[in-house]
Formats: C-alpha cells, structure tokens, sequence
C-alpha cells in the first residue's frame, strides 16, 4: 500500500469514528463534473462504511508467546482464547501458510521459531457474537481440526434442528433451454404433502 | 455453499418450524450451483459459474446472469408448479439465498415480483441493480440480514437495503454479531420465515389486526386544491418524504416536505419555481443516477414536467409532452422493456392518452406515442396476462367501455388486442391492479362515481368477470389504493371520497368479502393517496392529497 493511499485511508477512518456522514461537497454547474463528483462522493461514502464496518472486527498484533500459545491449544490443533473484547486463534500448522476462515477470513502469523500461528482481534459487543473459527494450512483444512463456534453470553441462541427428517428429499435433473445445459434440482417435500393440496414454496438458491 | 446439499441442512431447521405450526409445510425447491449442479462439463466456458450465474454484471460472463434468471423464472418455476402441484399464488411463494444466491435472490424478486411476494437475502453484497419499474402490487418485499463482522458483504446488504426503502419498497433488516456464517443465516432463517409464510393465514384463526388510523398530521394549515401525494426519500437522508401534486385547474406550486423518519414533516418547499395544475406526482429514477426524480402531470395549459433530483433534494425542471394535452394522471412504468422507466399521460377528452418514451438520462421521447383512445383519468400499467409485458388498463372516464391493451412489444399497442372490463358506460375515475383472491391472475379494482367500487376478477383466457360490487357510489369515491394493510397478505382496498371519511377495505382473503373501517373526518374531497411506514414504527400509514380540506397524514398505530 502506497503511503498516499495509507494517508488517505488513515484520514478517512478518522472521519469515519468522528462523523460517519459525508462533509458537503463543492458545487459545480458543469454536468459532468457534477456528475465525477457525485461518483466520487459515493465511493468515498461507501469507503467510510466499510471502514466503519471494519472498526466492528479490528485486527491487532498478536503478541503471544509460544508457551502460551501451547498451554491454550493443549492437544487441539486449532483453539481460540477469549479475553474481554480481545480474540487471539490460535492453530498448530507445519506449513508456510495458514489461513483463518469461518468468521473472518484472514492471514495468520506465525510466532517466531514455532509451528504455531495466531491472529488477534478486538470485537466490538462480543457479549452478543457468534464467532466461527477454521483454520487452512496451505490452502487445505487444517489437518484433524474442525470448525470451533464460540457464541458470547447474550448471542442468539441456535435454532433447534433436527437430524432425522421425516419429509422426503428428492433429486431431479432439469433441461433448460435458457441455459442450454442439465441442471440438478433438489426439492424437499414436507411429511403431509399431498400432489392433490397445492403447497407453498420456498426457491431456495444455493 | 455451491451444491443442493444445503437444501438438506435447512430442511433440518426448516422441517421441526413446520412441526411446531410456526409456519405452514413448505415445499423447498434448490437449483444446485456452479458446475456442481450442471450435469455436462461446462469448463470451457472459463469463468466461475457460480458468480456468473448469481451476480448481474459479473466480469466476462456475458449474458450467463440473465439467461439463468430465465431458466430460474421461466423454466424452473413452471417445472416445480407442475411437477409438484404447488401454489401458483405468489403470496405462497419466497425466494432464499445466502452470499452469492442471496443477490440472485433479490434480483429476482426485484424482477419477478409478480411470482414472490418475499426475499429472504442473507449477506448479499454485491451491487442493487435498477429494476425497479413493476407497479406496487407486484413489489416483492425484503428481509435482509448479514453480519457485522463480515464487511463488505454487510456493508453491501446495507446498501441495497436502504436503496429499496428509499424507493417505498416493504424492507426489513437485521444484522447479528456474527461473519459469514452458516449458522448466522440458519438463525435468520428461523426468525424470519414466518413472516414469509405466516401461519394459517387462509383461516383467518391467526389474521392480524387492522391498524388504527386516529392519529393524524395536518401536512399544511390550509385548504387549496391538491391532487395527488407521492412518496420517496428526495434528500437522501434515509427517511421517507412527500410531494404535494397541487393546482387541478387551478395554477399552485407543487410542494416538498421533508420528513425526519418520525412522522414529522417541518421542513418543506416548492417543487418547483413555476405554479402549475398538477394532478399527479409520480416519483422514480427517471435518469438512472440513483436518486429519486418526480414526473408531475399538469393540465393545459401548462407543460408536462419532470423535476430531476441532484441526490439532495433539489431539482432541475424540464419538460415533456405537449402542453395542450388535458392530462388528469400521469403514471410510471418500463412499457418498452429497456429498464427505463416511461411516461404514461391519461387525457381526459378528445385527445388521446400518450406514451412518452425514456430515452436515458431523463430525456424522452418528443413525439409521444398515442396510445388509447378511451377519455381517461389514470391510466394503470400491469403485466395483465403474465408475458412479462406490461400491458395497460384504461378505464373510460365519460361513459364508455374501458379496455386493458395488452403490449405486443416494443410498447406497441392496438385497439385489436385489447379487453373489455366493465360496463359499456362507466364513468371510472381510475382503477388498481392486484391478485385479490389469490388465484394467480390480476384483478381490477376499479372506482366509478356514479356506481362505486367494483372488482374485476381476471379469468381463465384472459377475460374479467362481471362487477362484483364492494361499495355503492354514496358517498361518491374519488380516490383509490390498494396495498396490505394488517399483513395478512391479501391486498385491502383504500377509497377516498367526497366529504366523507375515507373507507378501508378490509379483504378476508378471498378477494369477494370485505369489512369496512371508516378513517378521517368529513372534509373536502380525497384525490389522491400514498401509503408507506412514514414513522418507521413497521407500521403502513396513509397520506391523503385533498382538495377543500388540508392534506394530511393518517399514521397507523395499535
């Protein structure tokens, strides 16, 4: 990043934190000048959201020593550690690159000397958080770990789910003109469905 | 993401919600995604096929997006109908997606809201397209969510959020403390698809109430001759404003009022700088720029003319049509299928009714296109038949025959392909379309003084039905809405009257029987009226244009 573009950042996320909302800008009667500037307000606008957005889960250095590091992952390969408002991941990875994904996806550093990585964060209202945390080493899962869900003290509760269902799944396949390809359709029929009772639908796209 | 695999995963939260009776069993349909859910080997088209059939624009992917969006609309839906038997009825009918399949989601409730009713889009970043042109009756709603933590996607789904309210969409968000995550989207989905499919709604055993409507603002202290109320945020500031069409025969300066999001509207200005006899005000992005602009139909003398927004609420005037034509209404809506919204002018008298084309930037055509004869007071643009055309319904102001035309295309129109609705002699002010008993076809519901409000139910070939009565012509209606108003998803009827309060409608769901709830006092004559949540208490209130009698606002509460 070049330093204009760091300065220009910087500026930009301090008006963020002191007003979120766009300074007026100067007026001009040119039309297309008019119009560069209306451009260039909205990606500055849309700029500052996502700056905003970004204070939301805000990257800090690591700064955890390997034994620390060790005494929290234990024999897990991939752990994190809550402390206040500050998240440290944490994954034990022999690899030259290691991934966080799940709630955010992010380069993780690995501590000096050791196979072992971290990334730290500070959440804003993590009483209320659900975080996700999976870790890929060199582009692959790490091996023998699994996704770690963390949710806060006053975070939505997960909904109830139910593991055998009742209703029936069915796979189709469908020629479409449009498209000049097969496509693979799966429908869900709920237990009391009947051809002769019209039911309601859910398009769902996945 | 990225196969029908997922379709199973939310069957698992979906199907204990239909085991409680928190909504009615649903039958789930899911395209899978990608070359996962394509059975011949499509590599060679060398891009992402996941994106490029999701995201509208996405880079070297041609016309992936659109021609998907027909397989979606014009091929998976029918298969699914007949197939399975299912519901034809829009009300019935949800889209869901999550990241990617949540802009496909909302793309395609913004384009086929005639088939949903509802968008379920969770973390959905990419850029709102401006397919914004089908007539309220067949806006879909919104139900947004994202995460906090997730960035650009939240900041995305925000976006495209408040860019649908601004334009009177029906939008409800929630964000969680969450990323982009599964288990953020199940938790939305739970919480949300009751909404989209309410429990047991045909039985009316669960019907919510109706609003109260006591609590009113008079827009302006006094009586004058106004016409018409539209609504639209004009200033850019997130909230809900109003413009006064004012004049009829009478030159007056139309009027912006600024709302502040809480039902309060003190800041206010001319439109325009010149008084003019406006009857109607129509508000919409006519130059694409993202801002909402204002098309007002004056009659003669004076031009035609529509005011362009520069995003704060101050506007350029120009104009269109021809000033000798006796315009009552103008309406908007996309005749020729460019994604730009045209002009449609009703006249009343010998000159006919005109379509002004858009040309872009807020240009239109300087020959506009005559295009029904019938003396007309508005003139109502819907996609009738289901061609996805618009077609138009022209009721006959001064004892003929109304017609709905319907478009061959390229905004053609013939008085050879047109249907009759109504009796041979009607005296209709204007007339509304929607599905009222649910069946899957629009109806009419039309307002003619000397014999009331009737409703024309769409059948079977295309024809109407004959008048089912719903109101006599004492008091004498002059002004007519249709919208959902206690969420019950079956459209109720607005009427306006002169001097007499004004009159809901309530539709039990079959679109035949309706309970009247008289609003508003006594005064003056109601022209015209605007229905939106002015106070963003999730609640549609109602501001009524007036002549002999102020404006006003009446705020639904409970």
């Amino acid at each position: 990043m070049s330093r204009r573009v760091l300065a220009l950042l910087l500026a930009t996320l301090a008006a963020a934190c002191a007003t979120p909302r766009e300074a007026p800008l100067p007026m001009a009667n040119n039309s297309d000048r008019c119009a560069d500037l209306e451009k260039r307000a909205e990606t500055e606008e849309r700029a500052r959201e996502r700056l905003a957005a970004a204070l939301l889960a805000c990257r800090l250095d690591s700064v955890i020593d390997a034994a620390e590091a060790t005494r929290i992952l234990g024999a897990s390969p991939a752990a994190l550690d809550v402390r206040g408002d500050n998240v440290v991941f944490l994954a034990r990875a022999s690899a030259s690159e290691v991934k966080m994904t799940g709630t955010l996806t992010a380069p993780m550093e690995r501590i000096a000397k050791t196979d072992l990585w971290a990334a730290r964060f500070r959440f804003q209202f993590i009483d209320y958080a659900m975080l996700k945390f999976l870790p890929f080493a060199d582009g692959k899962q790490l091996a023998g770990s699994k996704a770690i869900n963390w949710r806060g003290p006053k975070a939505p509760e997960q909904p109830a789910l139910k593991r055998d269902l009742k209703g029936t799944m069915v796979k189709r396949t469908l020629w479409s003109e449009a498209l000049q390809e097969t496509r693979k359709i799966d429908i869900y029929l709920p237990p009391s469905y009947s051809r002769r009772r019209p039911s309601r639908t859910l398009h769902g796209r996945w | 993401m990225g196969d029908g695999e997922f379709l199973e995963g939310w069957a698992r939260y979906i199907e204990p919600m239909i085991d409680s009776g928190a909504i009615p069993a649903i039958v789930i349909v899911g395209a899978r995604s990608g070359q996962a859910g394509i059975v011949e080997d499509r590599s060679a088209l060398g891009v992402e096929l996941r994106a490029a059939d999701y995201l509208p624009g996405f880079k070297n992917a041609g016309d992936r997006f659109d021609r998907h969006m027909r397989f979606f609309a014009q091929e998976l839906v029918p298969y699914a109908e007949k197939e399975f038997a299912l519901a034809r009825d829009r009300s019935k009918r949800t889209l869901q997606g999550q990241s990617n399949s949540a802009v496909f989601a909302r793309e395609a409730a913004l384009r086929h809201g005639d088939l949903f009713s509802t968008a379920l889009a969770f973390s959905g970043g990419w850029k709102l397209s401006e397919h914004f042109g089908l007539p309220d009756a067949q806006r879909a709603r919104f139900i947004f969510g994202a995460g906090l933590y997730e960035g650009g996607f939240f900041v995305g789904t925000q976006s495209a959020a408040r860019a649908l309210r601004d334009r009177a969409f029906n939008v409800l968000e929630e964000y969680l403390y969450a990323g982009h995550d599964p288990d953020a989207w199940a938790f939305l989905l739970v919480k949300y698809l009751p909404r989209a499919f309410p429990k047991v709604p045909d039985t009316g055993q669960s019907k919510p109430p109706l609003p109260r409507y006591d609590r009113v603002l008079l827009l302006e202290q006094t009586a004058e001759t106004s016409a018409n109320v539209g609504v639209g945020d004009f200033d850019g500031d997130g909230n809900l404003d109003l413009v006064l069409a004012k004049g009829r025969h009478w030159p007056l300066a139309d009027r912006i009022l600024l709302g502040d999001g809480k039902g309060r509207f003190d800041k206010s200005y001319d439109l325009g700088p010149t008084p003019d006899r406006s009857y109607s005000a129509n508000v919409v992005d006519l130059d694409a720029d993202g801002d909402l602009d204002i098309v007002v139909g004056n009659d003669a003398p004076d031009p035609k003319r529509i005011y362009l927004n520069d995003g704060k609420g101050r506007f350029d005037m120009r104009e269109f049509g021809r000033p000798e034509w006796p315009t009552r209404n103008t309406t908007v809506a996309d005749i020729n299928g460019d994604g730009r919204p045209d002009i449609l002018v009703a006249n009343r008298g010998p000159t006919a009714n005109r379509l002004c084309l858009n040309e872009g930037k807020g240009r239109f055509t300087a020959d506009c296109i005559a295009v029904a004869s019938e003396p007309a007071t508005r003139i109502t643009p819907a996609d009738m038949n289901g061609d996805g055309l618009v077609d138009l319904a022209v009721p006959h102001r001064d004892g003929g025959q109304s017609h709905v035309y319907l478009n061959q295309g390229s905004a053609t129109f013939s008085p050879a392909l047109r249907i009759p609705f109504g009796p041979p002699d009607a005296h209709i002010r204007m007339c509304s379309i929607a599905d009222l008993d649910k069946d899957g076809r629009s109806d009419i519901v039309a307002i003619d003084e000397r014999t009331g409000v009737a409703a024309y139910f769409g059948q079977a070939g295309g024809a109407f039905s004959p008048a089912v009565q719903i109101a006599g012509a004492i008091p004498a209606p002059y002004a007519l809405a249709l919208a959902d108003l206690n969420a019950d998803r079956a459209t109720d009827i607005i009427v306006g009257h002169v001097e007499a309060p004004s009159t809901i409608y309530v539709n039990d769901n079959t679109g035949r029987r309706y309970m009247q709830h008289p609003f508003g006092d006594s005064k003056g004559t109601v022209y015209g009226f605007a229905i939106a949540d002015l106070d963003n208490d999730g609640l549609p209130d109602i501001a009524a244009a007036r002549s002999e009698a102020p404006n006003v606002v009446y705020f639904a509460g409970r």
